[in-house]
C-alpha cells in the first residue's frame, strides 16, 4: 500500500498554541490531496506549543485527546481529510507531564506515543518538566502499523528496533534539534532505516526560539536507506513524498537483520545494564 | 615543526550560513522585542565593523544607528575607517567628543584622570552605554553589542559598559572566526589588518594586555569548550600548561561578568534562578 508523507518543517511560536494551530491548519488546508493515496502531514516536536515554553508548560499541557488543542487538531484533520502528526505537552494526571507525539485522522484520534529519552544536558532541560514514557508502542493506522518517536529517542537505537519488531513499516521521528546536533541526526536517520529495514521519517523544527537555532533539514529515508526527501536547513520548508508499506518487506528480504537477530543479545544488554 | 606551527586553529566557520543565522537572529530579536532597529557603538575595530555590517544587511540601513565616541585616545585611523564603513553601508554616523564629559566627571569627584587605572578605564565604556541607550530609548531601538566569544569567556570587557547591551550577535563566535566573517563580508583591509585594541589607553593592544595571541587564546578556549584536559590541549597545541591555567583562571574570575546580578533563593520560584519563562510574551498572556 502506498501512502504520502507531507513534511511540515515549521518554525513554532513559543508558548503560543493559538498561532501554531493556525499555522498547522493553514498548511493542512494547502496540501494537495491524492484521492487514491492517504496523506500524513507531519509537524515537529512540540509544534503545538513551541519547544522552549519553559515553566509555561504547566499551563499549556492538556489531556490527550480530550483537551482543547487536541480537539482542534482533530477538527483540522477531519476538515482537510488528512492524517496529521504533531507534538504537544500532555498532562496525564495533574502534575504529571509527557512530551508526546499525537496522530489524528479524518476519523478522529488515532494514537499517541510519549518520549522516552528526555535530554537533560547541554541546553536541554526536559526532565525538569516531563516524565519518561515507560513503554514503547506502535500505532495501528489505516496505513498499517507506524511507530512514533521524539527527537533524542533516535539516539537510542533500541526504540526503532522495537518499532520494527512490533511490526511497524515506518518510524516517524518528530524533533526540535538545535544546530550543533545536526551531524548526529544525519548519521542516525539513514542508519535507523537500514539497520531495521524500516521507512524512516524525520521532521525537525526550524528557526530561532530564545537563544536556540533549530536546523531544520527534515528528511525521509526508505527501508533501504535511500533518501526520498530532504528539506532546507534552518528555515521553514515543506515537501510531499510517497512511501510504500511494502518497501519494508522487500528490504527485509534483501537484508534480513530482524530475522537474524538473536534474542540472547537482549539478555546480555539487560544484564550489563544492571552491572554498571 | 616549530611550537608556533603546532598551535591548532579552531574549526572554520561556515561563513555563509553563520552570516545568515546572525542576520536572522538580529531580525527576530528586534521584531520580538517590538523594537524598530538597533544602535551600535563603533570603535574602528573588526568586531563592531562585522556586527554593523550584518545588522545593516538584516534590518536595512535606515534601521541601524552607528555611534562613535571620540576621546583623547581615539586614533585618526579609527575615525577614517568608521566614516568610510558608514558611507559604504549608507549609515548616518552619530559622533560625539566625550572628553569634556570625562573632564567634568573628573572635576566633580576632585580626582585627575589616570588612564592606567581600571576605575578610569571603565568610565569610557560605561559612558558609551549611556549614549547608546539614550538613542535606543528615544527611537525604540535595541542596543546591539559587538563582544565576541573570546573576550566574553575571559571577561575582557567592562561590566555594564560594553557588556551592557541587549543582544550580542557574535557572542558565540571566537575572535579568530570573526576575521573569517570579516573576509567573507569583504570589510576594508585597513580594518582587517588593524591590531586589535580596546582603545581605552594610548598604544593599548588586546594581545599585550591579555598576555597571549588570539590564536593561542582561541585554541585553549576551544579545547576547554570541548571538555579537553589541560594535558590534552598542550599535547595538541604545544601551548604551555601555564598559559592554559592562566586562561582557566581568567574564565573563573570573570564568571560574575557573564551573569546577571547574583541573588539567592528564598521563594518557591526565584528570578534568574528557577523562574523560567520564554524570552517573548506569548499571545495567551
Amino acid at each position: 500500500m502506498k501512502f504520502r508523507i507531507a513534511l511540515a518543517q515549521t518554525q513554532s511560536h513559543q508558548a503560543d498554541p493559538t498561532s501554531n494551530l493556525q499555522v498547522i491548519s493553514e498548511i493542512c488546508s494547502k496540501v494537495e490531496l491524492d484521492e487514491e493515496i492517504p496523506t500524513i502531514v507531519v509537524f515537529p516536536e512540540l509544534s503545538v506549543t513551541g519547544y522552549l515554553m519553559h515553566d509555561d508548560v504547566y499551563q499549556l499541557a492538556e489531556p490527550i485527546p480530550s483537551g482543547p488543542f487536541s480537539q482542534e487538531l482533530a477538527r483540522i484533520s477531519q476538515k482537510n481529510s488528512c492524517y496529521l502528526i504533531a507534538g504537544m505537552p500532555e498532562s496525564s494526571i495533574p502534575g504529571l507531564l509527557y512530551n508526546t507525539a499525537v496522530m489524528f485522522g479524518p476519523e478522529g484520534f488515532i494514537g499517541k506515543s510519549r518520549k522516552i529519552f528526555l535530554p537533560n544536558h547541554s541546553v536541554f532541560n526536559e526532565r525538569r518538566y516531563f516524565r519518561s514514557s515507560p513503554t514503547i508502542n506502535v500505532i495501528n493506522t489505516p496505513m498499517g502499523k507506524i511507530g512514533m518517536q521524539i527527537c533524542y529517542d533516535i539516539f537510542c537505537p533500541e526504540i526503532t528496533r522495537a518499532h520494527a519488531l512490533l511490526g511497524a513499516h515506518t518510524s516517524i521521528c518528530i524533533s526540535a534539534s538545535p544546530g550543533v546536533r545536526r551531524q548526529y541526526f544525519e548519521t542516525f536517520i539513514p542508519a535507523r532505516a537500514m539497520e531495521n529495514t524500516i521507512n524512516f521519517v524525520y521532521v525537525n523544527q526550524s528557526g530561532i526560539q530564545d537563544d536556540l537555532i533549530f536546523w531544520g533539514g527534515s528528511e525521509v529515508r526508505s527501508a533501504t536507506g535511500k533518501q526520498i526527501a530532504k528539506l532546507e536547513y534552518n528555515k521553514p520548508d515543506f515537501e510531499v513524498c510517497t512511501l510504500s508499506t511494502d518497501s519494508s518487506q522487500s528490504a527485509k528480504n534483501f537484508v534480513p537483520t530482524l530475522k537474524d537477530l538473536p534474542s540472547w543479545i537482549f539478555k546480555t544488554i539487560e544484564e550489563s545494564y544492571y552491572d554498571i | 615543526m616549530t611550537s608556533k606551527s603546532r598551535i591548532r586553529s579552531i574549526p572554520s566557520l561556515d561563513v555563509t550560513v553563520t552570516s545568515e543565522l546572525i542576520q536572522d537572529f538580529v531580525k527576530i530579536r528586534v521584531t520580538e522585542a517590538g523594537a524598530e532597529g538597533v544602535v551600535i557603538g563603533l570603535s574602528g575595530g573588526i568586531d563592531s565593523a562585522v556586527v554593523v555590517t550584518l545588522a545593516a544587511k538584516a534590518l536595512g540601513s535606515k534601521n541601524v544607528i552607528p555611534i562613535f565616541l571620540q576621546n583623547i585616545n581615539s586614533s585618526e585611523a579609527d575615525i577614517t575607517d568608521i566614516k568610510a564603513l558608514c558611507k559604504k553601508l549608507k549609515l548616518e554616523l552619530i559622533q560625539y567628543n566625550i572628553q569634556g564629559v570625562i573632564d567634568q566627571f573628573s572635576e566633580s569627584i576632585s580626582e585627575t584622570e589616570d588612564s592606567s587605572e581600571l576605575a578610569w578605564m571603565n568610565i569610557k565604556p560605561r559612558l558609551l552605554q549611556t549614549y547608546l541607550y539614550f538613542h535606543a530609548n528615544k527611537k525604540n531601538y535595541l542596543v546591539c553589542g559587538a563582544g565576541n566569544k573570546s573576550e566574553i569567556m575571559i571577561g575582557y570587557f567592562t561590566k555594564y559598559g560594553d557588556g551592557g547591551v541587549d543582544i550580542l550577535p557574535i557572542g558565540d563566535v571566537y575572535k579568530t572566526q570573526v576575521y573569517q566573517l570579516a573576509e567573507y563580508l569583504k570589510l576594508p583591509k585597513s580594518i582587517l589588518k588593524k591590531v586589535p585594541s580596546a582603545g581605552l589607553t594610548k598604544g593599548q593592544t588586546d594581545e599585550a594586555e591579555i598576555g597571549m595571541s588570539y590564536t593561542e587564546l582561541d585554541s585553549v578556549l576551544y579545547g576547554l569548550e570541548v571538555f579537553q584536559t589541560d594535558e590534552q590541549i598542550t599535547e595538541l597545541t604545544q601551548i604551555p600548561l601555564s598559559t592554559i591555567k592562566k586562561v582557566r583562571s581568567m574564565i573563573y574570575k570573570s564568571e560574575h561578568k557573564r551573569r546577571g546580578p547574583i541573588l539567592f533563593k528564598l521563594g518557591v520560584r526565584t528570578p534568574s534562578i528557577d523562574w523560567r519563562i520564554p524570552l517573548i510574551k506569548p499571545k495567551h498572556i
